[in-house]
């Protein structure tokens, strides 16, 4: 009884997680003909990985993936000379006005971005900055989330070890990239891995920021394989589409497997979609 | 060490970040709360006080209403049943063995991935002509749906797509949690007889319950927040059966132009929402003490 119950809900779980993703990638290998039959085909009968090539050029994919590498990576190196000083600051210095300061680079932890983007929209509008790889990547330097688990991580390092490195003469600078960085190589990694996720993902900051083609990044590119009004859809190329969209962030996901959940798990955090945090 | 040095230095470091928080987060939310009291025109190039007006005008606005409406039934919806089916997902697959573990990073999987790529594969089963979804209805003897086309359905429609893709962290998280009752607990309840829901009720459910809570909190914070699939998927429609707050901003600011009403619109949604966020944040920082 209680194995039959067990076998239930377990074959429950496969068909309502499982099964989409699988049918996903079997569709994107069906012919035109297959993947709009009725009843539909759950395996393509023959192999039609000309798909994925017509996707690829339908899509001008490689445009789309260099504006994704480019602007995820420009944000993961500003994060880490933006977030990293400033959270070694309120870790490990004393001065006036920390906890006001502290506060205030929190800020968007409370007030989440997507009430505020018509403003910011606005704002790079007047400067210039609509459809420029600045403008999608500069507003996301600054991450309130990034600086608060920086902040925690750093606080358990010792500071003998950094007052050490002081009386040996490092400058400030030093100490942070040469004893800080080092000793808190997980966190900073952890971070840089949801900073990935979230840039790498995002398509509400795409679709604010830019007007057209020139800096979008990969999930409009799948926008663009849908055609507009109600008009038949090549389901089979779309899937395409979206497998190749999907493989480098499954990589990311594959490789970073144990960061990406024990991070979560740590910080609970759980919006790697809309909110710049 | 050179005082002066010393002294200054914090500032410097901090003083990057200080300054892209001012730029891109606090001056835009303070343009927002004052553009909600005016009527801003950015082409004509008028600015001029209003008082409540916006606010006036969106609550006496049968859209407006019904677009927060529809987001605290979008909310409640995913809520209730992306939290319940993490929880029974986690009971299920808190077993050590390959399987259980590969189950679970599958079922993980679209938490990671964009709502791009989930929302495209689930327009694809909703397909009202060839969709598998209709098929499956079909099976059981249902008549077929018009899913994202029908003002009907396509509000559930959406939830289903966040509920798909948000069930897999419930479950990640719930399963840490579960991970963390000591085994003793269990044991002697089994030797003092309780039976297998007694043991949920007086163990799991209460030792999980902080845990809960946080879930709750986020998932409400991020339903209330949702975009991406409504712009991809209906655009809100049809009729603004599927329109949910932040779009609603989007095409008031964007496409009407109403900046002064558009900001009204958000700043509600900021009251809202910074509210729960600091529920949520006083949890976090909870729970990054005491781990």
């Amino acid at each position: 009884m209680r194995a039959a119950a067990r076998a239930a809900g377990f074959t429950a779980l496969i068909l309502i997680f499982v099964f989409p993703m699988f049918f996903m990638v079997s569709a994107s290998f069906m012919s035109r003909y297959e993947v709009n039959m009725t009843p539909p085909a759950l395996l393509p009968s023959e192999f039609h990985p000309e798909n994925y090539a017509t996707a690829w050029s339908r899509m001008n994919f490689v445009h789309y993936l260099r504006n994704s590498l480019l602007s995820t990576f420009i944000t993961i190196a500003g994060q880490l000379v933006v977030c990293v000083p400033c959270a070694y600051a309120f870790a490990k210095k004393q001065f006036r006005f920390k906890k006001t300061l502290y506060c205030l680079v929190l800020f968007d932890l409370i007030v989440p971005a997507q009430t505020i983007f018509l403003q910011i929209y606005i704002l790079e509008s007047r400067i210039g900055w609509i459809n420029t790889m600045r403008g999608l990547t500069a507003p996301f330097f600054y991450s309130a989330f990034t600086i608060f688990s920086l902040v925690q991580y750093f606080r358990t390092i010792p500071d003998e070890i950094l007052d050490a490195a002081r009386l040996d003469g490092c400058s400030e600078i030093r100490v942070i990239t040469h004893i800080m960085a080092p000793m808190a190589r997980p966190i900073i990694i952890t971070a840089m891995i949801f900073t990935f996720v979230y840039k790498w993902n995002d398509y509400f900051w795409t679709s604010i920021l830019t007007t057209d083609e020139a800096v979008r990044t990969l999930p409009m590119a799948v926008q663009n394989l849908m055609p507009v009004g109600h008009s038949a859809r090549e389901w089979h190329i779309i899937m395409a589409g979206n497998v190749m969209a999907l493989v480098p962030m499954l990589a990311v996901y594959v490789l970073a497997n144990r960061a990406i959940k024990s991070g979560l798990i740590f910080s609970g955090r759980k919006d790697l979609e809309a909110p710049r945090s | 060490m050179k005082p002066g040095a010393s002294a200054r230095s914090p500032y410097i470091l901090i003083l990057p970040a200080i300054a892209l928080c001012l730029i891109f987060s606090i001056g835009p939310t303070v343009m927002s709360v004052r553009d909600s009291f005016r009527s801003v025109d950015y082409v004509a190039g008028t600015d001029k006080f209003v008082g409540l007006a916006n606010y006036r005008s969106i609550f006496t606005d049968g859209v407006f209403l019904k677009v927060f409406g529809n987001s605290v039934v979008f909310m409640f919806c995913s809520v209730a049943l992306s939290v319940p089916l993490g929880v029974a997902a986690a009971l299920f697959l808190n077993r050590n063995r390959f399987i259980h573990n590969l189950t679970q990073s599958v079922i993980f999987t679209p938490h990671i991935v964009s709502f791009i790529a989930v929302a495209t594969l689930w327009m694809f089963m909703m397909d009202p002509g060839y969709g598998i979804l209709n098929y499956a209805l079909g099976l059981f003897g249902l008549p077929p749906l018009r899913w994202l086309l029908d003002p009907g359905t396509s509000l559930l429609s959406l939830v289903i797509v966040a509920v798909w893709k948000t069930t897999g962290f419930n479950t990640l998280i719930v399963i840490a949690a579960l991970q963390k009752i000591p085994a003793e607990l269990y044991e002697s309840a089994r030797l003092d007889r309780a039976t297998r829901a007694g043991m949920f009720f007086h163990i799991t459910l209460p030792t999980i319950s902080p845990v809960l809570v946080f879930l709750v909190t986020t998932s409400a914070i991020s339903a209330f927040g949702t975009f991406d699939i409504v712009k991809f998927m209906t655009e809100g429609g049809p009729r603004n059966s599927s329109n949910l707050m932040v779009y609603w901003i989007y095409r008031t600011g964007f496409l009407h132009f109403q900046i002064g009403r558009a900001m009204a619109g958000a700043v509600v949604l900021i009251l809202f929402l910074s509210v729960v966020s600091a529920v949520n944040f006083a949890l976090m920082d909870r729970r990054a003490h005491y781990q």
